[in-house]
């Protein structure tokens, strides 16, 4: 398997994606294994509070921009996922019940999440379904910026 | 019980990490969870008896293994015929170890 990075950042507040993972193909073959998530804010540090989730989407929603996640390999092929990033103009549709991380955190601090081997968190090998990271919830609005590590 | 991953927590002002955890892993949905620090924070995880491992909460207490629910969202297995149930232990509460 090939490993993969995107990363991307938005200002949080309720239902606000930062990241959606997905499989644009009409018929993927493989399926995304996310083993590494890490966000934290840009803005000046502030008492803020935020509510992140990281769950599973079955559509893309409108994205700010598109960002092709890179082969941590240079030489390595390139994938069959796809990121959007940015000010989403419209949610992704998530899945209810599917969440795959919770993740309260005030602005000052910075969160990192890592799979133990076999324990990553498996996306379906369907069109446009991946995960989405969003925040769901939060007392200000600062940019905070995630990072996504996966393999395909 | 073996840990699914670790959750790091940092702030600029500390000269360690803040919080340094394993993770739990639902063997039906896939979702990861820090155990409870406190009791009073407990929530209801439990154990499902059929697949051996623990389960993130009563919307997953339907015994479907991870790679059937997969599979359903990939339309490659019915749903209805998916054999459900009898795997939740719902009266069970685990030992703070292995919340």
């Amino acid at each position: 398997m090939e490993r993969y990075v995107t990363h991307g950042g938005a200002a949080v507040g309720t239902d606000k994606t930062i990241i959606n993972l997905f499989n644009p193909a009409a018929t993927p073959t493989s399926r995304g294994a996310i083993y590494d998530l890490t966000v934290g804010s840009e803005a000046t540090p502030a008492d803020q509070a935020t509510q992140f989730y990281l769950g599973r989407t079955t559509a893309v929603g409108t994205e700010g921009s598109g960002f092709v996640p890179n082969n941590i390999d240079p030489a390595g092929p390139a994938g069959a996922y796809d990121s959007g990033i940015g000010t989403f103009s419209g949610e992704p549709t998530y899945t209810a019940n599917k969440e795959l991380l919770d993740i309260p955190l005030n602005q000052r601090a910075t969160y990192r999440w890592v799979a133990a081997p076999g324990s990553e968190l498996i996306l379906a090998a369907t069109q446009n379904s991946g995960a989405g990271f969003k925040s769901s919830s939060g007392t200000g609005t600062a940019v905070h910026i995630a990072t996504i590590f996966f393999m395909e | 019980m073996r840990e699914a991953g670790e959750v790091t927590l940092i702030d600029p002002g500390a000269d360690r990490p803040l919080f340094h955890e394993g993770t739990r892993m639902c063997c039906h949905c896939g979702k990861h969870w820090v155990p409870a620090l406190r009791p009073q924070d407990r929530k209801l995880r439990t154990w499902c008896m059929k697949c051996n491992g623990p389960v993130c909460g009563v919307h997953c207490q339907e015994c479907v293994p991870m790679e059937k629910m997969l599979e359903i969202m990939e339309g490659t297995v019915d749903p209805t015929s998916v054999s459900v149930g009898g795997g939740y232990e719902g009266s069970l509460w685990l030992p703070a170890s292995y919340s």
